[in-house]
Order: C-alpha cells, then sequence, then structure tokens
C-alpha cells in the first residue's frame, strides 16, 4: 500500500506541476461538457458521458502511461525498489480517481444547470445519477486498456484514437444488441465492467513481462 | 574468498530473430568493479536489462545478489543501484520530490538521505536543490540530470551497482565525484558492473574487464597484480652504456625514442629490480618503468585483431 501511495503522489505531483494551460483546458472541458445533459437527444444524453470519460482519463493515461514508455522512465521506475504491481496499481488508481473527481464535479455543474433551468425535456437527477455511474465504468474500461495498450504498442501515441473507437464499437455493440434483443440498460455497464477486467488482466500481464522496456515508435 | 554477487551460466538471449547475447558466462565476487566494454550494438545495455531482470533470458542462470532478477522481487531492487540510458525523473517535480519518491521506493528514511546528501553531495547543486530548491527537472541539463541519477544510485548503498553508461555528459568535477563515490562503494563491500565507451573510465575504476563481442563475453585479464611479459617502457636518461645494461639484463635489442627506452622483457619480477639496479648504479635518472601495453584501449584493440 505504500508503494502505491507512493506512485500516486507522483503521479500526482507531476499533474500539479504541469503548465497553466493544461488545468485551463480541463476547466474548459468540465464547463463545455457539463451543458450537454441540457440536450437530451433521443436518450443518448447519457452515453455523451462515456465519450466524456474516454477524453479526460484518455489524457491523464497519455501522461501517466503513455510518456514515461516513450521517454524510457518505466524502466527506471521498475527497478526503483516498487514492485511491478504496484506501480501499475498506483498509476491506474491515480487516473481513476482524477477522472472520477473531473467527471463528478462536471455532473454537479450539469446539476446546477438543470436546476436553474429545469425543462420536462432535460435529464432528471436519478439520470445525471445513472450518467455519473456510466462515466466511472467507462473511466476504468479506458484505463485498463490505455495501461495495457501503453505497453503493448509499439506507437503508443495512438492510444487516444484506438480508445475512441474501441468506446465506439462498445456502444455500437450495445446498440445493436438492444436493437435485436431487447437490453437492459446494465448490458452497456455489463458490457463495460467486463472490457475493463479482461483489459486489467493483459496490462498486468504486460507489465510483468519483457515488452516494457522494448523500443517505441517517437 | 569474497562471496560472488553477481553470477552468470551460459546466458544467452536474442530479440526478434537476432541472437544478441550467447552462452554469456561470468562471475563477480564482492567488492569488484566490472568494466564492460563492446562496440556499439555488441549487447552492452541488453546484458544489464538481462541482470536486472528487465529482459528474460532465453536460457542459462542469472543470480544477482542472491536473486534471480526475472522473478522482479522488490527486494532485490531495493538492493540495487541502476544507471540506465534515461534519467526515469518526473520532469515536472523538483529534485527533492524526485529523490523522496525513489527513497521512498527504495525503503530509505528521508534523515537518512538527508545525511547522505549533506556528506557525499555537498559541492554539487543537489545538496542546494535537495535543501531548499525548486527547479523542476525538466529544467536541469543534461549532465544534472545524470548527476541525480547518480546520487538516485548510490543512495542507501546498495549492494550491487548495475551501471550503463553512467558517465556520460559528465564535466570534469562530476567525473571526479563518480569516481570518488564508486571508490566509497567498493569500500562499503559493493560490486559494481560498469558499461562504458570511456575507456579511461574503465581503466581508472575496473578490476576486471569483459570485452562483449561477436556475441559473447571475452575477458580481459587484470595487470594490476603481477608485471607482465613484453614490450616495457623506462623513462630514463640516454646514453650507449644504459643501451647495453638494458640488453644484458633483459636478453632483447632496446630502442630509445620519446624520452623513453622500449624494451621486451621475458621476465618482469627478476629482471626489473636488476635493469633499475644496473641503470641506477651507472648514474641513470629513472623516472618512470611500465609496461608499454598497459592500457585497456590497447588490449582491447588486439582483441579485434586477434578475433
Amino acid at each position: 500500500m505504500k508503494q502505491i501511495k507512493a506512485i500516486i503522489k507522483k503521479e500526482w505531483l507531476n499533474f500539479l506541476g504541469s503548465e497553466h494551460g493544461v488545468f485551463v483546458v480541463y476547466a474548459v472541458l468540465i464547463f463545455a461538457w457539463s451543458f450537454i445533459p441540457l440536450t437530451k437527444v433521443s436518450g443518448t444524453g447519457q452515453v455523451w458521458w462515456l465519450f466524456f470519460s474516454v477524453i479526460i482519463s484518455g489524457n491523464f493515461a497519455n501522461t501517466v502511461f503513455v510518456s514515461e514508455r516513450l521517454n524510457g522512465s518505466m524502466e527506471i521506475l521498475l527497478t526503483s525498489g516498487l514492485t511491478r504491481n504496484a506501480v501499475l496499481y498506483g498509476k491506474i488508481l491515480f487516473i481513476t480517481i482524477m477522472s472520477i473527481f473531473i467527471g463528478l464535479t462536471c455532473c454537479c455543474i450539469a446539476a446546477i444547470w438543470i436546476d436553474l433551468y429545469g425543462q420536462p425535456r432535460m435529464l432528471f437527477f436519478t439520470d445525471m445519477a445513472s450518467g455519473a455511474a456510466l462515466y466511472c465504468v467507462g473511466t476504468l474500461m479506458n484505463v485498463a486498456c490505455s495501461a495495457w495498450l501503453s505497453i503493448r504498442l509499439q506507437s503508443p501515441r495512438i492510444i487516444p484514437v484506438i480508445s475512441i473507437l474501441l468506446m465506439a464499437v462498445f456502444v455500437a455493440l450495445y446498440y445493436f444488441l438492444t436493437y435485436i434483443v431487447y437490453a437492459s440498460g446494465w448490458l452497456l455497464y455489463v458490457i463495460l465492467g467486463s472490457a475493463a477486467m479482461i483489459f486489467f488482466f493483459f496490462a498486468k500481464m504486460e507489465f510483468n513481462g519483457e515488452r516494457v522496456v522494448h523500443p517505441v515508435d517517437m | 574468498m569474497s562471496e560472488i554477487k553477481i553470477y552468470v551460466e551460459g546466458l544467452s538471449k536474442s530479440l526478434g530473430k537476432k541472437q544478441i547475447i550467447e552462452n554469456c558466462s561470468f562471475l563477480i565476487e564482492q567488492g569488484s568493479i566490472f568494466g564492460l566494454v563492446g562496440l556499439n550494438g555488441a549487447g552492452k545495455t541488453t546484458l544489464i536489462r538481462l541482470l536486472l531482470g528487465l529482459l528474460k533470458p532465453d536460457c542459462g542462470k542469472t543470480e544477482v545478489n542472491g536473486f534471480i532478477p526475472w522473478l522482479h522481487a522488490g527486494e532485490f531492487y531495493r538492493k540495487t543501484g541502476v544507471i540506465l540510458e534515461h534519467d526515469g525523473f518526473a520532469g515536472n517535480l523538483n529534485i527533492k520530490d524526485n529523490i523522496g519518491m525513489f527513497a521512498a521506493a527504495k525503503g530509505v528514511a528521508w534523515r537518512d538521505v538527508i545525511a547522505y546528501i549533506k556528506e557525499f553531495w555537498s559541492n554539487t547543486f543537489i545538496h542546494d536543490e535537495v535543501l531548499s530548491g525548486r527547479k523542476k527537472v525538466k529544467y536541469l541539463s543534461r549532465g544534472q540530470k545524470v548527476q541525480c541519477g547518480l546520487c538516485r544510485a548510490f543512495m542507501g548503498w546498495p549492494d550491487v551497482y548495475l551501471f550503463d553508461e553512467p558517465t556520460v555528459a559528465l564535466d570534469v568535477e562530476a567525473y571526479d565525484h563518480f569516481v570518488r563515490m564508486c571508490i566509497e562503494a567498493k569500500r562499503r563491500g559493493g560490486t559494481m558492473l560498469v558499461s562504458s565507451h570511456q575507456l579511461s573510465t574503465i581503466e581508472e575504476l575496473c578490476d576486471i574487464v569483459g570485452i562483449l563481442d561477436n556475441k559473447r563475453l571475452h575477458l580481459l585479464t587484470s595487470d594490476s597484480a603481477a608485471p607482465v611479459s613484453g614490450q616495457w617502457e623506462i623513462m630514463a636518461d640516454y646514453s650507449d652504456d644504459f643501451r647495453i645494461i638494458l640488453e644484458r639484463c633483459s636478453g632483447f635489442p632496446a630502442k630509445y625514442a620519446d624520452g623513453m627506452w622500449h624494451c621486451n622483457i621475458n621476465n618482469p619480477e627478476n629482471a626489473i629490480p636488476e635493469i633499475v639496479t644496473q641503470l641506477a648504479a651507472a648514474g641513470c635518472r629513472i623516472r618512470q618503468i611500465c609496461p608499454e601495453s598497459n592500457g585497456i584501449r590497447e588490449k582491447i584493440r588486439r582483441h579485434y585483431e586477434t578475433n
């Protein structure tokens, strides 16, 4: 646990030391996305949260996993005395916590808009809660996927694109299943949750393999 | 006999279809410094990565400090100082936070880190930065980052040190400091494997030298113990009488060039004292005597010529 805390602290300080522009971008994203629940279109309002999770967690994964792989500092981290699992868990936990914090902040601001400008066509708070839950599951799936691909791919820079693509595939799969047979809303949670677990298993395997020091395309 | 700290037997490794290391065997005793040299792409970094457990051997046995590296035991890494190609620091963190993170990983208490910095790094920028500085690592020069890496590697005085090109980008002062730290680590019983293209570093520090060539490791014999047979250089005055003495004692013709005598000596243990005594008695001022091909550079050149 101490080792995981050391990794989380390192990532947190690294995030705090980022350029001011990074914080501005996050603020703008949160503000812009908070209006999404005001435009409930054919039941797709909640799905927008999924793509928000891809953008936020993908961005964090880019700094936490991809850049460390690209600049070669991962091998030093793995030989620092921390166990490989601690490094993986610490990084995944950090991205998850940060992404969920940002997502929930966005939800809270959205709730304010609903409260201020509440109209029948808008989402209700219960929808908001399920949207937030979907956001969390989406974040987990995306973080695990990024952790795995950051080691697996020779060109880890394309991970954000793959993440969006994967999310689109899962959402399309869900809608396809809903279309041909009746599928409960929970099915999307199940699909994303299962994918998260599978990706996490792959990530753990890769982190304990030797591909972690293989050369990458800059 | 000292404890064996690094034991490698029949180690082979290929990356993709290319065989990098083949049937490599060597051992390093506690308190020794092993110099690893070889041409670019010979497999030095691969060998260090194998010893660190970053790569898995295809076959063979590797044991470092009693651990099998590929098992990735945290305890193994806590007892190993590492310098690799990249510094491994988080650019947005200052030196203090970076060092603090690695100290936590190694299980070294912060007060011990401060004591270590004050004792061994007091004349460097690291001292001020760790105690009061706020400079982010990304703003450091390359040489400064390497120094920070060395500070991290020696922190806690681990049992084993695996250094891949540790002197790259170091200035004269930093280089001297690195040498002093290596000697201190050795004094504390540390065992070191240093890979470098700077042969002066290898010559200055290492007890044993291995040359990685054509996938195999060839050990070069050490000069430090007994004098070697072959060409010797005797920095002394010139006189025909001195030439006669040299040729009589060595049994070979002697040549004078660049202010020194060059002479083949087959039995240096007996011949050198005899030469010194007779030259001194004849009034010759001797300033230095050493084997001509003492340099590691020469040995490596010879190795490539014969292979």
